[in-house]
């Protein structure tokens, strides 16, 4: 368990150590968030990359309210959704990407996820943003559903309406693979 | 288990890792753009507050209080913390030119061994055994002389020091093993960890320092053994100069740290260790001695 506050601390004084701690507890979080929710691994380092770099170079400014790794989450989905937005990523949207995931047995947008892993982020790559961002915030960064609704400026009961809307439908999505 | 019988736990357990190469890239642009934040938020420092002070009429009096809130806070001693970092201590090892270093095996009370080298007398000075069986070892190398004294017998041997004995020497000083981990700061492993800790954690209290741990795992060449390793640091605030280093290692991560050895610093100056070489080998009656006793023998 990192001593944020003392971490943090220690990066305003410019401690190179505390910056590498900071990144190597968290960056395989962040990296599996940022590669669930764009399903490609290498455009999720260059969010994670993109994340650190802004951190660093603008400790001086930052302010804490919650913990740092709540923080670089959001850091993270507000990178992602950029990305969406400047459709500057490939990225497959919703029937777009089921078209071509049911078109395919293999990885869609990259060769490093496992099978398992690919299986997965395949179909959460065809659940509407939204609902894939709620669910992977929730199970994989451990957020709460109160945090989430913060994040995302909308009401907790919608935040609990797209958690549980996206896992219906992602249960429809891997049975109807599984039956190919 | 399939996915589908258990997706949340599915989910949650997705795990990538970061390549090597990944790391490296994001953790060298990252300490760039540090660096530069820090050079900005210095430059804004140095020059905006004196613009901030010009300029405003209400700022004057409160940067007035602010100043003597500040002389008051430094005359009751109240300073902000420094951390102190790998870098600092490397840099200011560097420099040293006079140490005393005194060498102890975990749990004793006596040492190893004692050396004192310096670099401004060109001397390097070594204590082993207790006793009677004490032996100084002198190494006088602006004079190229290597002096042995033996307690049991006061008997003191001379003979020259090679070229080769000579460069050995001259590496192994500050960058000793048993002071520092690697010789080279940058030879410190990517993931190694470096920790402030409290001073409730560490087994002593070393009046003026604070305590650092790194971590670090060492493998063999063939990359099949490993150990974990752990170097603490009780650093000078001011100076970041070790004061004590202790040496820890374990074979597995659940394991607890075994406590192996332990080096206790002080940097006294060159009259000192003059002093101390002028006690065992020189005669302190001659008028001539400057603290090379090689020179005249």
């Amino acid at each position: 368990m990192l001593d944020e506050k003392r971490l943090i601390w220690e990066l305003k004084q410019g401690s190179k150590d505390a910056l590498r701690r900071i990144y190597m507890e968290y960056k395989d979080n962040l990296l599996t968030i940022a590669a669930s929710m764009l399903h490609d691994t290498y455009a999720a380092e260059d969010v994670l990359h993109d994340v650190f770099v802004s951190f660093a170079g603008s400790i001086g400014n930052i302010q804490l309210r919650g913990s740092l790794k709540s923080y670089l989450t959001a850091s993270v989905v507000n990178r992602v959704r950029d990305m969406y937005r400047k459709k500057k990523h490939h990225l497959v949207e919703l029937k777009e990407a089921g078209q071509l995931a049911a078109d395919s047995d293999g990885p869609v947008q990259t060769t490093e996820f496992g099978e398992e892993t690919e299986r997965l982020t395949g179909a959460l790559a065809q659940l509407p943003l939204e609902q894939r961002e709620t669910i992977i915030l929730h199970l994989n960064g451990g957020m709460k559903f109160k945090e989430i609704a913060k994040i995302q400026r909308i009401p907790l009961s919608t935040v609990q309406g797209r958690y549980r809307y996206g896992l219906d439908k992602l249960r429809t999505i891997l049975k109807e693979r599984a039956k190919k | 288990m399939s996915s589908v019988d258990n997706i949340e736990k599915a989910i949650a357990e997705l795990n990538l890792t970061t390549r090597a190469e990944t790391d490296k890239r994001i953790l060298d642009d990252s300490y760039t753009a540090l660096g530069k934040a820090m050079h900005k938020h210095q430059s804004m420092s140095d020059t905006g507050f004196w613009r901030m002070v010009l300029r405003n009429k209400f700022a004057v009096p409160a940067a007035i209080a602010a100043m003597i809130f500040l002389a008051f806070a430094l005359f009751v001693n109240i300073r902000p913390e420094r951390a102190i970092n790998t870098g600092n201590i490397y840099g200011a090892l560097s420099k040293v030119e006079n140490i005393h270093i005194t060498k102890y095996q975990a749990g004793q009370t006596s040492p190893d061994q004692q050396v004192w080298a310096s670099e401004t007398l060109g001397v390097k000075l070594l204590k082993t055994g207790l006793g009677s069986q004490t032996q100084y070892t002198l190494w006088d190398m602006k004079n190229r002389i290597k002096m042995v004294k033996l307690l049991s017998s006061n008997s003191i041997q001379t003979e020259p020091i090679t070229q080769l004995m000579l460069t050995e020497l001259e590496k192994s000083t500050a960058n000793s093993t048993d002071m520092v981990p690697f010789s080279d700061r940058n030879e410190i492993p990517v993931e190694a960890q470096w920790i402030r800790i409290d001073d409730r954690e560490a087994s002593v209290t070393v009046a003026g320092t604070k305590a650092y741990d790194l971590n670090w795992i060492a493998k063999s060449t063939d990359s099949q053994v490993v150990l974990h390793k752990k170097w603490r640091v009780f650093a000078e605030d001011r100076s970041s100069l070790p004061k004590r280093i202790e040496w820890y290692s374990k074979a597995g991560p659940e394991d607890e740290y075994g406590f192996e050895k332990f080096v206790v610093i002080t940097y006294p100056s060159k009259d000192e260790i003059q002093n101390i070489i002028r006690d065992i080998f020189g005669r302190q009656d001659d008028p001539g001695f400057i603290g090379t006793p090689g020179a005249y023998r």
